[in-house]
């Protein structure tokens, strides 16, 4: 009932036109590497102050919600993802349309989004305090546990060398080592560098290893004749046949993102991760992840927007923002004199019931917005490069200028992109290089956590049954690989020896 | 010849002009070493709102965000920036524990201080179903079992070190486990991975429906809110920090573009609805001088900075 009024009073001219606003600007931000939510929503929260709360609320939400999904137009398009949550979508998305079907790609990212969203915004306003509580049960242990599974997952993303992409990897983790380390509250690997003291920051290493470097790949490439992507004559609206085989995908993913947005502290570009790596496990074609597969697209897009409304939950029902650009969403409440938490239902339960209820149409007017501009999006790969270049090199660098307003992160925007371009010509594969700086970082800080808890002993690992589950899938799995690998050989080398 | 020197005069005294009278005359930045959304950047915004909109400041203010490295990314800028009035900084007793820490060679006598505005008072708290029902069956249990209770960190900030100060004085030995900012501290706390934390008694307010329960407090005085709960003093622990929220500026600032904006902040503060934003953050709305602050943060130092080879080896 209570939802009901919501919807109706979301559909009024006020609430509505300020929740559009929030999803298209969100997506136009998003779409532009460099630019994401968080730093509209940051630049935006003053602007708020003389507003209405909850209109205030909604266009944040708006933005949110736009920017995880413009993402996606840049990173299947132009294989620069527009925002870090989007990352994930450069691996098949990308392949997808440079083999001349921009529209299906986009499509298939535009409708898993949609519905990702849509199945978080059910657990969203079913479930939210039960699954906020069930939540805490990750402790430093879990979280462990759970990246280490993912990483085994999508351990053999790349395509080629097995040499090479752990070589990448390990690139990646080393990037991730310098700073001040939060775990023993000691500086690493700084040199007495003091720019370095907060080590390499997330968005400038991505804007780096995937923008910069294919901007430098691009810039070499002008004179020779563009990439003639041949565009399908196709139908940007996804159709009902195709949804039918990603249906459990979808709804597999979207429990994932929503869960991974639960756990505070875990971005959405982890959640897309698990849930790729997931999903090329359970595929039955695990060998097409990374050349264009559907089921990486989709598995990719319906996680990150799923991670937007995951996130939502424990902010509402705790007032713990479940990922960092929720602690501005809290921010631009407690400004507004909005304390979320517990007490939020009795004390602004229009404004609980607003916002979940807009989180919904909020991906709803998303996939209105880029379904009606996806047909005019996708020509973006027939446009010279020669144009685009400059412009994305700008935004880029402002974009990381503006992180922390130093000129530092600039140069590492663009070293990072040195770096890619050499490891990409090298036939290096920067997916790897990228899963191994962000899952480095994140499994360091936990695995300490834990054993410092612990007194150093492992065996949390074992005597904690969620910990046991994952760890449990990560050996299966591995062993799994292991055998099939040894067997496709013995196979290829009995069919050698019959031919002889 | 006869001409040219009074326009040179001229052109002296409008130098002079320029240099002394027209402070300011371009914006003023606001370094904040936070990200936006939290605490002390919404206290930056509230007085850059304040500063426009009450004309004390006669230009723009801009609030710049500098996160990083626990805070001294923003300091070790403040600390850089030109001493012309034009950029000074809100930052926390952090300034001093990066010191004792090593991260950063400098603390807030490398700074001019502009003055404190609002402290939070804080305490020590433990889920609502722990077993420790007060902080003497707490101090009773630690002294039982040493190194066994679990306490919920940030390395190296005041959520570190202010706990084990108290430990130190209770004699106790604590574990501290690192967890990270406060919402990952209270998910923590309430999914029983960790025991006992520091969080500022406005969250203890917000959060008791949650689960949170404080055992002590750092104050002076017991506090309206917890009339239950007693202060450290009370259980003979020499203890009592609040979290302040301290105005910075770069050394050798002119004093007179101190005071200016010294004065716009003690004007801002004296504002009701000000005030009642304050109390909403929960933070007490006073004014600080430097001296003060200069007395509570030595204070600090020498109780910290000897602690620093301990805690790096109880880890």
């Amino acid at each position: 009932m209570e939802l009901l009024n919501a919807f109706q009073y979301i559909f009024t001219p006020g609430p509505f036109l300020w929740l559009l606003l929030g999803v298209a600007s969100g997506i136009f931000v998003g779409a532009i590497p460099g630019l994401g939510g968080g730093m509209l929503m940051a630049l935006t929260v003053p602007l708020t102050f003389s507003m209405d709360s909850t209109h205030a609320v909604l266009l944040l939400m708006g933005m949110h919600v736009g920017s995880v999904s413009g993402g996606l137009i840049s990173a299947m398009l132009l294989k620069m993802p527009g925002t870090p949550s989007s990352m994930m979508s450069t691996f098949d998305g990308y392949p997808m349309a440079a083999k001349g079907k921009p529209g299906l790609a986009l499509s298939l990212g535009i409708g898993a989004s949609l519905l990702g969203g849509v199945v978080a915004g059910i657990f969203l306003i079913l479930l939210a305090p039960p699954l906020s509580i069930w939540a805490l049960k990750f402790g430093p242990w879990e979280y462990f546990t759970m990246v280490l599974m993912a990483l085994v997952l999508i351990a053999s993303i790349s395509q080629g060398s097995m040499l090479k992409g752990l070589t990448s990897c390990i690139l990646g983790v080393v990037a991730a080592l310098p700073g001040l380390n939060d775990s023993d509250g000691n500086l690493r690997l700084t040199f007495g560098f003091e720019e370095l003291d907060d080590g390499f920051n997330l968005l400038p290493v991505l804007l780096g290893i995937f923008v910069m470097s294919q901007l430098i790949k691009d810039a070499l490439n002008i004179n020779k004749k563009g990439t003639a992507i041949q565009i399908a004559k196709e139908s940007v609206f996804p159709r009902f046949r195709e949804w039918k085989r990603h249906i459990v995908n979808i709804l597999r993913s979207s429990c994932i993102g929503t869960w991974v947005g639960i756990l505070p502290g875990v971005g959405a570009n982890i959640s897309s991760m698990v849930s790729y790596g997931t999903a090329k496990t359970f595929s039955k074609t695990p060998e097409k992840f990374g050349t264009g597969h559907d089921e990486g697209i989709v598995s990719a897009e319906a996680a990150n927007n799923a991670n937007a409304g995951g996130a939502l939950i424990p902010l509402i029902t705790m007032g713990i923002p479940g990922a960092p650009v929720d602690a501005i969403l809290l921010g631009a409440m407690i400004m507004h004199r909005i304390q979320p938490g517990p007490l939020l239902f009795t004390t602004n339960g229009d404004l609980v019931w607003a916002l979940m209820g807009g989180y919904v149409i909020a991906n709803i007017l998303m996939f209105g917005i880029m379904v009606a501009s996806a047909k005019h999006l996708a020509r973006i790969v027939k446009i010279n490069r020669a144009y685009l270049i400059p412009i994305i090199f700008i935004f880029c660098v402002i974009g990381a200028y503006a992180l922390s307003n130093r000129i530092f992160d600039v140069w590492v925007v663009i070293a990072f992109g040195v770096v890619g371009f050499f490891l990409d010509r090298a036939k290096y594969p920067l997916g790897p290089f990228v899963i191994g700086y962000v899952l480095a970082g994140i499994m360091e800080a936990e695995l300490r956590s834990g054993l410092q808890s612990s007194d150093g002993s492992f065996m949390p690992i074992l005597t904690r049954p969620i910990s046991l589950t994952f760890t449990i899938i990560a050996v299966i799995f591995l062993a799994y690989s292991i055998v099939n690998e040894w067997r496709m050989r013995k196979a290829s080398t009995q069919s050698v020896d019959t031919t002889d | 010849m006869n001409c040219k020197f009074p326009a040179l005069l001229f052109f002296c005294l409008f130098l002079v002009a320029k240099g002394f009278a027209a402070y300011p005359d371009k914006p003023i930045k606001i370094i904040v070493p936070t990200n936006a959304g939290g605490e002390i950047d919404a206290m930056a915004r509230i007085f850059q709102r304040a500063f426009q909109e009450k004309d004390l400041i006669p230009v723009k203010t801009v609030v710049v965000n500098l996160p990083g490295a626990g805070g001294t990314v923003g300091t070790r800028r403040l600390k850089e920036a030109k001493p012309d009035g034009y950029t000074i900084g809100l930052w926390a007793p952090g300034i001093v524990t990066s010191k004792a820490m090593g991260i950063v060679n400098y603390d807030h006598k490398d700074f001019e201080v502009l003055g404190t505005t609002g402290y939070s008072e804080i305490g020590f708290g433990v889920k609502d179903d722990s077993s420790y029902q007060t902080i003497d069956e707490f101090i009773g249990a630690a002294k039982a079992a040493p190194n066994s209770i679990k306490v919920a960190t940030n390395i190296g900030l005041p959520v570190h070190f202010f706990p084990f100060l108290f430990a130190e004085e209770a004699g106790i030995e604590l574990k501290f486990v690192q967890s990270g900012g406060g919402s990952i501290r209270l998910a923590s706390i309430l999914g029983n991975h960790n025991d006992m934390a520091m969080f500022s008694l406005l969250a203890f307010k917000q959060f008791k429906k949650s689960g949170l329960r404080p055992l002590v407090i750092l104050s002076g005085e017991r506090h309206d809110l917890f009339p239950d709960i007693p202060t450290a003093k009370e259980i003979g622990v020499d203890l009592e920090i609040t979290d302040t929220r301290i105005w910075l500026a770069p050394k050798g600032t002119p004093s007179d573009r101190l005071e200016l904006i010294s004065n716009a902040i003690k004007t801002t503060l004296e504002s009701d609805d000000v005030k009642e934003e304050f109390i909403s953050l929960g933070l007490t709305p006073e004014f600080g001088t430097p001296e003060e602050l200069e007395v509570f943060l030595d204070d600090v130092t020498q109780r910290i900075t000897p602690l620093v080879s301990k805690m790096r080896k109880n880890r």
